[in-house]
């Protein structure tokens, strides 16, 4: 009971922060954002709390949160009203087609199963044991962070994962699994509400359809890894940064910013948080706008850097956001080794091109049916969007491979790291011209 | 007809490769599968697009045996895996010489029939279209019916697997579960350490690599054994000064994998250690205890157990 109120309280508080933001979206969308906005941002105040000395326990977590929905509520007292006056009207449940019951009807099966599958089975996964629901225990066992710190192997990881395992044992609960199911579920509510802003509910039930039957996206939501969220964060910044910049909204911008920022939160190693601020920089420079690069790092900064400056000062500067730059730079710059580009190449291929398998190919389909117009398509830019992680990973992964030996021989880790790819896929097929046409109530 | 060739083509090789091994279509006609199916899907699209009618776009027969296929293929998909699940893994292929899991494929094709059958498809803008435009849009929505099914048909063989435990054993215990997760040979050692070590006691465990995944992981194994302090020890020494590092004990530890690393092999410790008792882990939870002193000796096999040292 306890740990369904602590869940409510921070979809509460995940609502009061969306709401703030005032953002128009659907409903379904604000329900799954409200939950991954809870999770990301009371996990992150868990932490700042815990640097000025609050100690990770109920009373304090409830405190946090308590506190900071009576400040949002004074901020939002109208438009919380409105909200659940718009959910009201989803009680009227609109008639659907025939396919559109058996998608749905697909949708709640698989839901219900991860859910069950996430309740049933106790975490057993590997690197959550050695790590993220190890600190997690530890954290709601001594209320602190020390006793994970002397026993080593604990940074190179943010605290999102661990804090929200956390939180549930201090609620009482012995298995947090189901939290994973509860982003899954929110992603597919987001999801839903991004292509439906665009297309009609079938073409959106089908792109929610494809991206939950996804093998490895279902999968991870059984298991206490970071890959699952950081996907979410990382793909709704990139799509709200779209939404940005085809509808102009700011608000766009400053979700945007907050769900990059949370998606360090989660991972701080990989740099595809680059692509973003590299977007919006661009915006900068082209329309000479500094308010929307101001904005956007106002959300986003805070939460990118407060991990990486703790990190950096108990663990050592290597782990510095300015240090792995320059690392990353200077590896660069000593001239590139066209030898391991193609090591690179064939070892991205192996392990993660191949993985995406159909759901690439089909977006080369894409590319290729409107090549001609490719340029003048709204949706060009989360192709450059894509491009750019692309490059990244490409990147990325040069440079690491100098750096750690055995690069090689982690192929599974990679494939986990590029899971985000696969929605943006989706995300990029189903906003297509083309496709929409396909799908158009006209 | 041109559908209906592809769509008994996609069936019999579906059937052929659930009798024999995923692939076999490929290694022998140097098509896959995949092919023949995504040409079925585009092809059934693309005449439902084209607005033929029904009833042409299937003969009759077919039209009448499609609901005992349908059933008898829905059932067979159920039931195989069930009766796989109360057995042992592979209990079906060693006694019906069928793969479960590809029954998938010929039971989607035959659903397919009813989806372009019954369902309308007049959701899809096809007025006022040229024939390459319903070409290029029959080829994508086959492609997601493809895509679809594909990940189903992964969900269906790779992730429902913990489904069939959970109706199996609804009310299994929590060392239940870690048994299935964790391995059984693991997660009974890791009980035994638990039952025969104090929680403040400092334990010597293996190296870190094969064939000690597991126990010689210090950070794996502390989320078992904490608060236990744990210290890796190398293969053919102890590596560190077991009486000023105050080691309480050292796990006796053959090896849950029989892989191997680094150049180690299974048993371990590899070195000889002045004890104060051996505690042998026999079969479940018993043991056998002898007051002496450890000897490494190579010709004994399978050791699991604890060796308490005399740290004062």
């Amino acid at each position: 009971m306890l740990v369904f109120l602590g869940i409510l309280l921070t979809v509460i508080f995940g609502l009061l922060v969306s709401l703030v933001i005032s953002i128009k979206i659907h409903p379904l969308e604000r329900l799954g954002l409200s939950y991954v906005l809870g999770v990301g941002l009371l996990t992150f105040l868990m932490f700042i709390g815990y640097l000025v000395g609050l100690k990770f326990t109920l009373a304090n977590t409830l405190i946090i949160l308590l506190v900071s929905i009576i400040l949002l509520l004074i901020l939002t007292g109208k438009s919380l009203k409105s909200y659940f006056y718009e959910l009201k009207t989803l009680r009227k449940f609109p008639k659907l087609s025939p396919l559109e019951k058996l998608i749905i009807f697909i949708l709640v099966g698989l839901l219900i199963y991860s859910f069950i599958y996430s309740l049933y089975w106790p975490v057993a996964d590997w690197d959550a044991l050695a790590l993220y629901d190890f600190r997690a225990k530890l954290f709601a066992y001594t209320g602190g962070m020390e006793e994970g710190i002397n026993r080593g192997y604990f940074f190179g990881y943010p605290l999102l994962i661990s804090l929200a395992d956390a939180w549930i044992y201090l609620l009482g609960g012995d298995n947090p699994k189901f939290v994973y199911s509860l982003f899954f579920f929110a992603f597919a509510l987001m999801f839903y509400g991004a292509i439906r802003r665009i297309g009609s509910r079938k073409m959106a039930l089908l792109a929610v359809l494809l991206l939950v039957t996804t093998p490895s996206i279902f999968a991870h939501s059984m298991i206490v890894y970071t890959n699952l969220p950081y996907t979410i964060y990382l793909v709704m910044g990139a799509i709200y940064l779209y939404f940005w910049l085809v509808r102009k909204e700011v608000r766009y911008l400053a979700l945007s910013g907050l769900m990059t920022g949370l998606s360090t939160w989660t991972r701080s190693t990989e740099p595809f948080w680059l692509t973003n601020l590299i977007i919006v920089f661009a915006f900068f420079l082209y329309k000479r706008k500094p308010l929307a690069i101001l904005l956007y790092l106002l959300f986003f900064l805070p939460i990118q850097q407060a991990w990486k400056i703790y990190e950096s000062q108990m663990a050592g500067k290597v782990f510095s956001t300015a240090s792995q730059i320059s690392v990353s730079l200077s590896t660069v710059l000593t001239g590139i080794d066209f030898d391991r580009v193609q090591q690179v190449l064939g070892y991205l291929y192996q392990n993660v091109i191949s993985s995406w398998y159909l759901i690439f190919i089909l977006f080369l389909v894409i590319i290729f049916l409107q090549i001609k117009n490719l340029f003048h398509q709204k949706n060009f830019i989360f192709l450059i969007i894509i491009s750019l992680n692309f490059l990244l990973l490409l990147v990325g992964t040069y440079i690491f491979s100098f750096h750690y030996s055995v690069w090689e021989r982690i192929p599974g880790s990679a494939e986990r790291m590029s899971m985000f790819f696969l929605p943006m896929f989706l995300f990029y097929i189903f906003t297509s011209d083309f496709v929409k046409r396909v799908f158009s109530e006209k | 007809m041109l559908f209906l060739f592809f769509w008994l083509l996609a069936l019999f090789f579906s059937l052929l490769e659930t009798f024999t091994y995923s692939g076999f279509v490929a290694k022998h006609l140097f098509l896959t599968l995949d092919l023949f199916l995504f040409l079925t899907f585009w092809l059934g699209l693309f005449l439902k697009l084209t607005n033929i009618k029904s009833n042409s776009l299937l003969p009759k027969i077919l039209l009448i045996l499609r609901w005992p296929m349908f059933l008898l293929l829905s059932f067979l998909a159920i039931f195989f895996p069930l009766i796989e699940a109360l057995h042992f893994s592979n209990y079906v292929y060693s006694n019906y010489h069928l793969h479960p899991s590809g029954l998938f494929w010929p039971w989607f094709l035959v659903a397919f029939l009813f989806f372009i059958n019954s369902f309308s498809l007049s959701v899809f803008t096809v007025k006022h279209l040229y024939l390459k435009d319903i070409i290029k849009m029959s080829f994508v929505l086959g492609f997601f019916i493809f895509l679809l099914a594909g990940n189903l048909f992964d969900l269906s063989r790779d992730k429902m697997r913990g489904a069939l435990y959970i109706l199996r054993h609804p009310f299994a215990s929590y060392d239940d579960k870690m048994r299935v997760s964790a391995g059984e040979l693991f997660y009974n050692y890791i009980l035994f350490i638990k039952e025969n070590t104090s929680e403040n006691s400092k334990i010597l465990i293996p190296p870190q690599g094969y064939p000690w995944p597991q126990t010689g992981n210090k950070a794996y194994l502390q989320y078992f054994l904490y608060p236990r302090h744990l210290l890796n020890g190398q293969e053919k020494e102890a590596g560190v000064d077991l009486k000023k590092e105050k080691i309480d004990y050292v796990l006796l530890a053959w090896g849950e994998s029989t892989q191997l690393q680094y150049g180690f092999t299974n048993g371990w410790p590899k070195f000889n250690l002045e004890a104060q008792r051996i505690i042998y882990k026999l079969d479940g939870l018993d043991k056998k205890i002898t007051q002496s002193d450890y000897r490494y000796d190579p010709e004994q096999k399978n050791l699991w157990g604890l060796i308490e040292l005399d740290n004062q």
